[in-house]
């Protein structure tokens, strides 16, 4: 390990973020990612002045309607209706913001418990380690999908909030676990027993030189949990286990498949909630590559051949 | 690199729109193109079913071509393929065994109300109804050669008398005092109390089901029946009577084929049916379904929803339901109601019951959830023929009142008790006037109570739905509900008692399973309603009094509603005259045309080859 | 490189133990502890056939007197205890006389047949997408189209199956629909047989890698980029060794542990993440059978799949924290560390 003795202190990430002065956060993938999930949020926020969400509830449109530039379409709904009477553009205003906040409401808990708990194991050691491997451990091993339905069978989801925290449940031990063994392999490096060595509070070492160390396999991870957690709630509910009045993305597609939409033609009932999904997740990963270049200023230009 | 992305991005939205499309594309009719997966292997001589005076080996018959084939959508998974005993709750002679492997004593045809005869030659009982004769058809044989007697039947009663886990054990229990063998086509089975409906309510396939028999031959054998699995391929077990024979389980499917010693050809009884083969398969979701009827996969299907007949129908015109044009479906038996728990404040009174039911849009329901596929009849029971002189018995008033919402009367109600209405809902004592639905997992009935809910809530009523699984039948039976969406007033198909029954007794204390009889689910109590119940249990169908007392407690029940009529269910089956022809329907409604039932023994036996 | 002291691997061990215990005390309590009663799901089954079910208490009495639901939970513990130990969890409470076993060992080969092939594939393939977006010396054209691989990630796998159904079997015909098998072959150890389970197989397995190895290439982007900062990163390409080289020997092979550990950590999965896969593809495998047992509360069956998953779950967990300190250099487990 004699490399590490090489390590220029300006090097490290920390300290080569206060370098940079030509403002980072002009970073155009970031932006664009960013201005993506504005509109998507924007979407759900202004949508309820523009159109009567009411529409999105079952038995309040006349059904199976097409969408308003095909045959037998109607302007009252743009985007055409489906066979429990829900507007879709109503359901979408409706479902996508849903959808969105189980997706980062269960995604931040998850990371953010697996940050902090992570990184005290790891950089702590000792008995915080034990303690809060076994648990972490004891809830990694058992099959959350099993309890997730045991838990549904009896307790109604009444709003994607609890569905969020119940995904949060289960979605920390892995974080947990990957942050510790990074931080073990971290505690290794020359700068930060260069800190140790210096007194640095731990925390500071955790937190300032730690975790931005850190930062893109942890944005990475964000985008990834949070497509996962939509995902993981798009799937429970398509096992039956979701809300059901108000809509979500998950709880539309589901419909569609359980009213077998493609096969009967209703393109305009399965496509729009997967377009919305793919959306979604450009807009973070566009986010999360642009963050990636903000922190890492060597990758900027990535693309056309490095540096 | 954006534009590249963007570009790829579009690219791959393209790939997704392309699926969308390529079924728009495929709507092209493709009746004569079987698929590749369900083509079989062409036999190298087709044998003729009505040329084939030289038995053959079944098993020959596996090879059978397409056209003389016959295959039956099943939407359920086949889980447990080996358990074919007939007595243990979910074994699987749902797939084949109850319709095509055995033989029921006699079917009940809801189209003209008739109990028709099969295996039984007669089966008839004294004034009284206490004892019955059964006289068996002659020359009946098991598909391995030994002769099927009044023997089997008993001991197959007798088996389930002496365990209690086995079958309908309580039921024999109950009803039966002594059976009596008088020759080997003849017996007699001795009640202990008059039981009009006995013959019909076992062996006639009057819901779904009837008795089945087992070999004693075979059975007499077995160490132990409880835990007997009735499976041996290479035994000839399951071992019946029928006019098919197991010939292969898959993972999704059960291959039966055709036995030409069947011994209803062979006494005359019945010709010999035409498919050499019947397969029963399940595919997946009502998608995969849908597409593989519009293959032709199937020849006919079991409930499906409207929209998705409608586009299989668009793509294969030779698919056909119950009725030629919408509604297309054909009434189930057992009416869709809203159980209220009416041992449970505020809903303990009458009029609050009223309150729901006149809220309720029926009509709605029918146009949302069933999608217009059902019929607008709020009766406990189901809107057949058969049932339409005791229906006319209930108060037309009554009648008039559910078929539209009454909004005015449930606001009076609601002001008559104290509520008052707020911004969104009506409050008494400043609390909220709430509601929770509890919903199987059963898509149907959840519909019903997705619709309910929003004119609930658009009425001021805080309606919430609670989809519950296993939880769901607990909850009915310990009282731990507000409403149910469910079918629990089932039972009349032909007369009133069998639902009637449901609703007498005293209310079951909450926390206490309802004992049949003594005390009901439904947590209402009518002394007078349980006495009339009970009296027309022991009267003739064509009994005069029994007409003048099932008004009576109609009456009541309509009055008190303890549980609120909510839909007629139907089943849309589907029927495919791509290679067979003659399905029961509403023109030629020979048989209930169900084929997940032991009626379909009837409709096989019919069909012929299509032209 | 660090040792692999008697201590630890004792502890570790220990650790193996206790959680597996954990887990399957878990899996006893967590259906016992909502409303529901099995036997009664049983009797209601009956309800919804025959529409009227005479004396219901009694058939639940005597249902819960076979299976023993009627003892103290104490002694249902102890017995349940000695069933994980025994592997034999006795009979299946709703497919009653069938033992949960012979439901799950049929179903398991195809669940793991169709598993492991699935996430081998998508963890290798993700695991390359990530590291080359994440390099920076990945070629340009290459650094903008994987990206777009990533798209499928947020489509629901079990939507992109429909799909990919009714392209391939039903517009296309090349393959088939939906089950394990065709119904003219029999199950044998010839060609015939296998090809059409494979064929059978192809479709699940594309919607499952296509829209899973999105989620290991995130992660491993993320942690290749950590890795071209790395002063040994940089000292191997300083140094002129040739880029596939570095590629692997030193970008890969530093980065992969995490994504290992996460692939370890799903191995439990295997058995229960394919539930909707099996839904859409009538797919004969144990994840269906999973969902089925928990909504029905086939105790038996349901602790004999869960408990399988966290045996393997714990098993993988303890072979990696066994294997860590000896495949990474960079820990070094001193008895700081480990204690």
């Amino acid at each position: 390990m004699t490399v590490e003795e090489t390590v220029d202190p300006k090097e490290s990430p920390a300290t080569r973020r206060v370098n940079v002065w030509d403002s980072p956060w002009l970073n155009t993938k970031f932006l664009v990612g960013g201005s993506i999930i504005v509109v998507v949020i924007l979407f759900g926020l202004l949508g309820p002045f523009f159109w009567n969400t009411e529409l999105a509830y079952t038995a309040s449109s006349p059904t199976n309607l097409p969408p308003m530039w095909m045959a037998k379409g109607s302007p009252e709904h743009p985007l055409g209706t489906e066979s429990n009477g829900r507007d879709m553009l109503a359901s979408l205003i409706v479902g996508i913001p849903a959808s969105l906040r189980v997706g980062v409401l269960a995604a931040t808990l998850g990371m953010g418990i697996g940050v902090l708990l992570g990184s005290l194991a790891g950089y702590l050691g000792g008995w915080w380690d034990h303690v809060i491997r076994t648990i972490s451990d004891s809830v990694l091993i058992i099959p959350s999908l099993a309890v997730l339905i045991a838990i549904a069978s009896y307790v109604q989801f009444p709003d994607t909030t609890m569905l969020a925290l119940v995904l949060a449940m289960f979605a920390w031990p892995g974080p947990t676990r990957l942050v510790r063994s990074q931080v073990l392999t971290l505690r290794e490096r020359g700068y930060i027993r260069m800190a140790l060595l210096s007194n640095v509070p731990p925390l500071e070492i955790m937190f300032v030189e730690m975790v931005p160390n850190m930062l893109p396999w942890l944005a990475a991870s964000f985008t990834g949990n949070i497509s996962g957690a939509i995902l993981g709630a798009t799937g429970l509910e398509a096992l039956g286990l979701g809300p059901t009045r108000v809509p979500s993305l998950g709880m539309i597609i589901n419909y569609a498949m359980t009213s077998s939409a493609l096969v009967r033609g209703m393109v305009w009932w399965w496509l729009p909630p997967i377009l919305a999904l793919i959306i979604i997740f450009t807009g973070f990963f566009l986010m999360t590559v642009g963050l990636d270049e903000i922190a890492n200023p060597r990758l900027r230009g990535y693309g056309n051949g490095g540096k | 690199m954006r534009s590249l992305y963007r570009l790829i991005a579009v690219l791959m939205l393209a790939t997704l729109l392309l699926s969308a499309c390529a079924q728009a594309t495929t709507q092209a009719p493709k009746a004569t193109e079987a698929p590749k997966a369900t083509e079989a292997p062409k036999a190298t001589e087709a044998p003729k079913a009505t040329e084939a005076p030289a038995v053959k080996d079944p098993k020959e018959y596996l090879n059978a071509a397409r056209e003389d084939t016959l295959i039956i959508d099943n939407p359920y998974r086949l889980e447990g393929k080996d358990n074919w005993n007939p007595y243990i709750p979910n074994n699987v002679t749902g797939w084949g065994l109850n319709a095509l492997g055995q033989d029921p004593l006699m079917m009940l045809n809801y189209g003209d109300g008739q109990l028709k005869m099969w295996s039984a030659d007669k089966f008839d009982s004294d004034a009284e109804a206490k004892v019955w004769t059964l006289t068996l058809k002659k020359g009946i044989t098991w598909n391995d050669g030994v002769a099927f007697t009044v023997d089997d039947i008993i001991y197959s009663i007798d088996l389930q008398i002496k365990n209690e886990t086995l079958g309908s054990h309580f039921y024999f229990v109950e009803w039966i005092d002594k059976m009596e063998k008088v020759d080997d086509g003849t017996m007699k089975f001795y009640l202990k109390k008059p039981n009009v409906r006995f013959a019909v309510e076992n062996f006639g396939v009057q819901i779904a089901g009837s008795t089945q028999f087992v070999p004693k031959h075979i059975w007499e054998t077995v160490a132990d029946p409880l835990t007997f699995k009735n499976y041996d391929p290479e035994k000839g077990l399951p071992l019946g009577t029928g006019p098919y024979i197991l010939a292969k389980i898959t993972e999704n499917e059960t291959i039966w084929v055709r036995n030409d010693k069947w011994w209803g050809a062979a006494t005359g009884f019945r010709k010999l049916p035409e498919p050499l083969k019947v397969i029963y398969s399940y595919v997946g979701t009502e998608e995969v379904r849908t597409q593989t009827g519009i293959d032709n996969g199937f020849d006919t299907m079991q409930d499906m929803t409207l929209g998705a007949f409608e586009a299989m129908k668009a793509q294969n015109d030779k698919w056909i339901a119950f009725y030629p044009d919408k509604p297309y479906a054909w009434l189930d038996p057992c009416a869709r109601i809203i159980s209220v728990n009416s041992s449970a404040a505020p809903w303990d009174d009458k009029e609050m019951r009223w309150v729901l039911s006149d809220v309720m849009d029926r009509q709605q329901i029918i146009d949302i959830a069933y999608e217009g596929t059902t019929v607008m009849a709020p009766y406990f029971w189901p809107a057949y023929p058969s049932m339409q002189k005791y229906a006319d018995l209930i108060d037309k008033a009554t009648i008039d009142r559910m078929l539209k919402p009454n909004l005015d009367k449930a606001e009076a109600t609601l002001k008559a008790k104290g509520y008052t209405k707020g911004d969104k809902y009506w409050t008494k004592d400043g609390k909220e006037l709430t509601l929770e639905i509890q919903v199987p997992e059963y898509i149907e009935l959840e519909r019903i109570g997705d619709v309910w809910l929003e004119q609930l809530q658009k009425f001021g009523i805080n309606a919430t739905k609670v989809r519950l699984e296993s939880a769901f039948y607990d909850n009915f039976n310990f009282g731990h509900y507000e409403v149910q969406s469910n079918w629990f007033a089932c039972g009349s198909v032909a007369e009133p008692w069998l639902t009637l029954r449901n609703f007498v007794g005293k209310a079951a204390p909450i926390d206490e399973r309802p004992q049949s009889g003594i005390t009901n689910g439904f947590r209402w109590s009518n002394d007078r309603y349980t006495e009339l119940v009970a009296e027309i249990g022991t009267l003739k169908w064509d009994d005069p009094k029994l007409m003048e007392d099932t008004k009576e407690a109609l009456k009541i029940l309509y009055d008190e509603l303890p549980a609120i009529p909510a839909a007629q269910a139907r089943k849309l089956v589907p029927f495919n005259d791509t290679y067979w022809t003659g399905w029961p329907t509403n023109d030629n409604y020979y048989m209930t045309p169900t084929n997940w039932w032991n009626n379909f023994i009837w409709t096989v036996t019919t069909i012929t080859k299509a032209k | 490189m660090g040792g692999l002291t008697k201590e630890y691997v004792l502890q570790r061990v220990l650790m193996w133990f206790l959680t597996i215990w954990i887990g399957v005390t878990l899996t006893f309590a967590i259906p016992r502890m909502g409303k529901g009663d099995p036997v009664s799901v049983i009797v209601s089954r009956m309800m919804q056939r025959q529409g009227y079910v005479e004396n219901a208490n009694e058939i639940i009495e005597s249902y819960k007197r076979r299976f023993g639901l009627n003892d103290p939970i104490m002694v249902q513990y102890i017995r349940y205890l000695g069933n994980v130990v025994r592997f034999d969890y006795g009979y299946s409470l709703t497919r009653f006389p069938t033992p949960a076993g012979e439901i799950v060992r049929p179903a398991l080969p195809w669940t793991l047949g169709l598993l492991i092939v699935a996430s081998t594939l998508s963890f290798g393939v993700g695991v390359t997408v990530g590291a080359l977006m994440g390099w920076r010396k990945t070629p340009a054209w290459l650094q903008n189209i994987l990206p777009a691989s990533l798209t499928f990630t947020s489509i629901p796998y079990f939507m992109f199956g429909i799909l990919l159904i009714f392209v391939f079997a039903f517009w296309l015909k090349i393959l088939p629909a939906t089950g394990g098998y065709s119904r003219d072959v029999d199950p044998a150890f010839n060609w015939t047989f296998i090809s059409d389970v494979l064929q059978h197989a192809i479709l699940p397995l594309f919607s499952i890698v296509v829209t899973s190895m999105g989620g290991w290439a995130l992660g491993m982007r993320g942690l290749m980029i950590g890795v071209n900062n790395e002063d040994y990163f940089l000292l191997a390409q300083a140094k002129g060794l040739s880029p596939t080289r570095v590629f692997f020997r030193y970008g890969i092979r530093n980065a992969i542990l995490p994504a290992l550990t996460a692939f370890a950590l799903g191995l439990g999965g295997l058995i229960s993440g394919s539930t909707l896969v099996e839904w859409i593809f009538a797919y004969p495998g144990t994840g269906y059978v999973l969902y089925r047992s928990i909504t029905a509360l086939d105790y038996s069956v349901m602790q004999n799949i869960c408990n399988l998953m966290i045996i393997i779950t714990a098993t993988g967990v303890l072979a990696l924290d066994l294997l860590n300190p000896l495949i990474d250099p960079r820990i070094t487990f001193k008895k700081s560390a480990a204690s």
